[in-house]
């Protein structure tokens, strides 16, 4: 028979908190936002070497992305969502999470087709934060004709 | 009245991510907190040799590691043979594309999930929610870690899964620090 354990343990944590001192909820969240801000410019270093990363990897697979190159791009595109979010870049974080769902849908299916990852990486050079965007109306038809490649293979969302 | 403060300037943390970048991110994040002492590994073997030697307060762990799941290193550390490291709080961070690792960080044994982007807000709300409240943790031949059921206390983010769950109608008491967004094993 499986025996089973209750503990009711003394985190460190929880003694830690409680000690005078500290700092409060509106201090915290501002001392985190100006400190997230001073490495944004990185950031968007980051985001147009991680695109370019992808763009290496998918003139490599032109002819049929290997498992292993649709890891990696899963792998840096997983980066980029979080950058983007984290910054603001709504576009860049639409068009990536769309490669995200494409490239997903393609390594569940056992499919090497480069075309679908392809098109949303190019898309997303244009997104780049250290590229000259396009307008919002520009944006939104992008956006939308990645939602038709999306929606041709029929993958759904990750997230 | 006084805002209620939360001390983590003694508070160490072992930060676990592939990306140099998110852990330069999560860092600034948690300094803003008042966090000095942070640890960063890129792997999880890095920090399997690291907990060898050292003990943390808190822990932050990717559900996918470049050279094993998320869940492999939660599990290890549950089974660490010295306390309190092995009840430590871990909150997992889930990527876009690691949303199906989180069942098994869950089952691994982690304290909440964090989804990517994380803000300071959704951080900040579950650090302090974790350093509030005391949780049992469950000891089973294939499962440790904290208790999961919500009887006497509310969830960081006031939602309910069981109909035993501490229920809204019956006046919960809200958490001091609303969690604004993410989701919880």
């Amino acid at each position: 028979m499986s025996s089973v354990k209750v503990h009711f343990p003394v985190l460190p944590l929880q003694e830690a908190v409680s000690r005078p001192g500290g700092i409060t909820r509106e201090n915290a969240l501002e001392a985190a936002q100006q400190n997230v801000r001073e490495i944004s410019g990185e950031a968007d270093q980051t985001i147009e070497a991680t695109i370019q990363a992808l763009e290496a990897i998918v003139a490599k697979g032109m002819r049929g992305l290997s498992t292993d190159q649709l890891r990696e791009i899963l792998s840096h595109a997983d980066q980029i969502v979080t950058l983007a979010g984290t910054f603001s870049y709504t576009s860049l974080d639409r068009a990536t999470r769309g490669l995200c769902d494409v490239t997903d849908g393609l390594m569940q299916a056992g499919k090497t087709d480069a075309a679908p990852v392809a098109v949303h990486v190019r898309a997303m050079h244009l997104f780049s934060p250290l590229c000259t965007m396009p307008g919002p109306e520009e944006s939104e038809r992008i956006l939308a004709e990645l939602a038709k490649v999306a929606s041709h293979y029929g993958y759904a969302p990750l997230g | 009245m006084a805002q209620p403060r939360l001390n983590l300037k003694n508070v160490s943390v072992l930060l676990v991510d592939r990306s140099a970048y998110n852990r330069a991110l999560i860092s600034q994040v948690l300094r803003g907190f008042g966090i000095k002492h942070i640890t960063g590994c890129e792997t999880g073997e890095a920090a399997n040799e690291l907990l060898k030697k050292t003990g943390f307060d808190l822990c932050l762990i990717e559900a996918e590691l470049p050279d094993m799941p998320g869940s492999d290193l939660i599990r290890a550390i549950r089974r660490l043979p010295r306390e309190p490291m092995r009840f430590v709080p871990i909150i997992a961070l889930s990527g876009y594309t690691q949303f199906r690792w989180l069942s098994t960080v869950r089952d691994a044994g982690a304290n909440l999930v964090l989804k990517k982007p994380i803000s300071p807000q959704a951080l900040f709300d579950r650090i302090a929610w974790l350093g509030r409240t005391k949780r049992a943790y469950i000891e089973t031949d294939n499962y440790i870690g904290p208790d999961r059921r919500f009887h006497d206390i509310d969830p960081p983010d006031g939602s309910y899964k069981r109909a035993s769950d501490k229920s809204a109608d019956v006046s919960p008491v809200k958490p001091s620090s609303p969690v604004p967004e993410g989701t919880r094993p």
